[in-house]
């Protein structure tokens, strides 16, 4: 508990004092699926940046600095291991624009506008043979394997393991029906917090900006499986609290009396709170080719319950970064195809749907029960 | 008094780490673990370990305390997808 508080402390004033790079790498884009259709319509317009610096790590889990889209943010990222099988993670993301000097997350009125906050639990299931017999057969294999490769070394036998055998003796102990491993079930809990400033004009005739501080909230429950093959299924259901305004226009404002005048981008009316019910099915599948992972796919199905309207994801991940060294850091980009519609009052497919490239956007097997 | 202290990681699937039958630690993909307990009682203890995973991919398993069970091991999941190990040490 000692080492969450000061890592938690760490994370309150820590992020002040990286930010002397560009950016590097990016944290999961899965965000709400209407929100990530939306971001994925917005970098139709935007220029594709892409992330070419390093990542600043820190002796917490993970800090960087984050481009997606256009979209700088810095982030911090801390995970702690509870108990054999749980974990608990800590996640604090603030959007800067150009190269900062400072990123703030925090300051005296408390969270800094912009700064999101989540806290996140997971917790994995997987039943495992305890019958004695199941590692009475591999004493056995194992005997047999160290006589016939005359192994005298007692901490090379310490790591002998059933993939050391033969692919024969290996299909027959794990086809033992008391070899049977379970299917490792996942459950996932976050709480997210976002401040956010709303500069929004009350009616047409308005002669300035009114800007409001305004705070979402977001909870989380998600329960998933491993499919075997790479595969992960899973179901969440999230409920949010947030100020949502209309579309943002550019006006001109008048500089008081000096005649001078300036341009700002705000929405018409006051930011409506809603509270919002969204359920969504996730599924992930990684393919790989010589222990590579070369193409996967995760495809979700969000149901905004409220609105009655649902989002399709199909993100494509294909695009491998490497690092200075040209070694493969894994998936970090590719397509998404995007269809989202009301189940009444429904709008053309033309409207409903959306395409566009994305980089520097990992990809994670098991990204929706972590921090996003 | 002795300690057991162990280490997992996996590339791409779930290890498992059983310490006298008692689930002890468990990652998933990307995952880093490690955990120890204290005051080890004298007599016999026994190290399971369970893995599921990409095939091609690799897993690591490093005890680092008692003595008599330092391990250290790097593997490759083999094209069945399974792995399973165990070993037990006196103290």
């Amino acid at each position: 508990m000692k080492k969450i508080f000061i890592s938690i402390l760490f994370a309150f004033f820590g992020l002040s004092v990286l930010c002397q790079t560009t950016s590097g790498n990016t944290s999961s884009s899965n965000d709400s699926a209407t929100s990530l259709l939306s971001n994925v319509k917005k970098s139709l317009s935007k220029q594709l940046y892409s992330p070419v610096a390093g990542t600043l790590q820190s002796n917490l889990s993970n800090i960087n600095l984050t481009s997606e889209f256009g979209d700088n943010s810095a982030t911090i990222t801390t995970s702690f291991g509870i108990g054999a099988s749980s974990t608990l993670s800590f996640y604090f993301k603030q959007p800067f624009e150009e190269k900062p000097k400072k990123v703030e997350l925090f300051n005296k009125d408390g969270m800094s506008s912009g700064t999101s906050a989540e806290i996140a639990f997971q917790h994995t299931f997987w039943k495992t043979p305890d019958n004695p017999s199941f590692d009475d057969m591999f004493q056995r294999l194992k005997k047999a394997y160290i006589e016939k490769n005359k192994i005298t070394d007692s901490a090379e036998m310490r790591g002998i393991t059933t993939g050391d055998f033969d692919d024969e003796t290996q299909a027959k102990f794990w086809g033992d029906k008391s070899s049977r491993l379970g299917i490792p079930v996942l459950l996932g809990f976050g709480y997210s917090v976002a401040k956010n400033d709303i500069d929004f004009i009350t009616d047409s005739m308005s002669l300035a900006p009114v800007t409001e501080n305004r705070t979402n909230h977001n909870l989380r429950f998600t329960i998933g499986a491993y499919a075997r093959n790479m595969s992960v299924i899973s179901f969440s259901i999230v409920k949010e609290i947030k100020y949502e305004s209309g579309d943002p226009l550019t006006r001109i404002f008048s500089l008081g009396t000096s005649g001078l005048t300036y341009s700002k981008e705000v929405t018409v009316g006051n930011p409506v709170k809603k509270n919002l019910t969204r359920l969504q099915f996730d599924y992930r599948q990684s393919f790989y080719k010589k222990g590579e992972l070369v193409f996967a796919v995760a495809p979700s199905l969000a149901f905004r319950t409220v609105e009655k309207s649902f989002v399709l994801e199909v993100p494509l991940y294909f695009l491998n970064l490497k690092d200075d060294e040209k070694k493969v850091k894994g998936l970090q980009g590719g397509v998404i195809l995007g269809y989202t519609n009301k189940l009444k009052e429904k709008t053309s497919f033309k409207e409903g749907v959306a395409f566009s490239i994305f980089v520097g956007a990992p990809f994670d097997l098991l990204g929706f029960f972590r921090t996003k | 008094m002795a300690t057991f202290t162990a280490k997992i990681s996996i590339d791409a699937g779930f290890i498992k780490l059983n310490f006298n039958g008692d689930r002890f630690l468990l990652a998933n993909a990307g995952q880093s673990r490690s955990r120890s307990e204290q005051n080890l009682k004298k007599g016999k203890h026994v190290v399971q370990w369970f893995v599921e995973g990409q095939p091609g991919t690799f897993y690591t398993l490093d005890i680092t305390s008692p003595t008599s069970a330092i391990t250290s091991i790097k593997k490759m999941i083999k094209p069945i997808g399974k792995d399973y190990g165990s070993f037990s040490f006196d103290i």
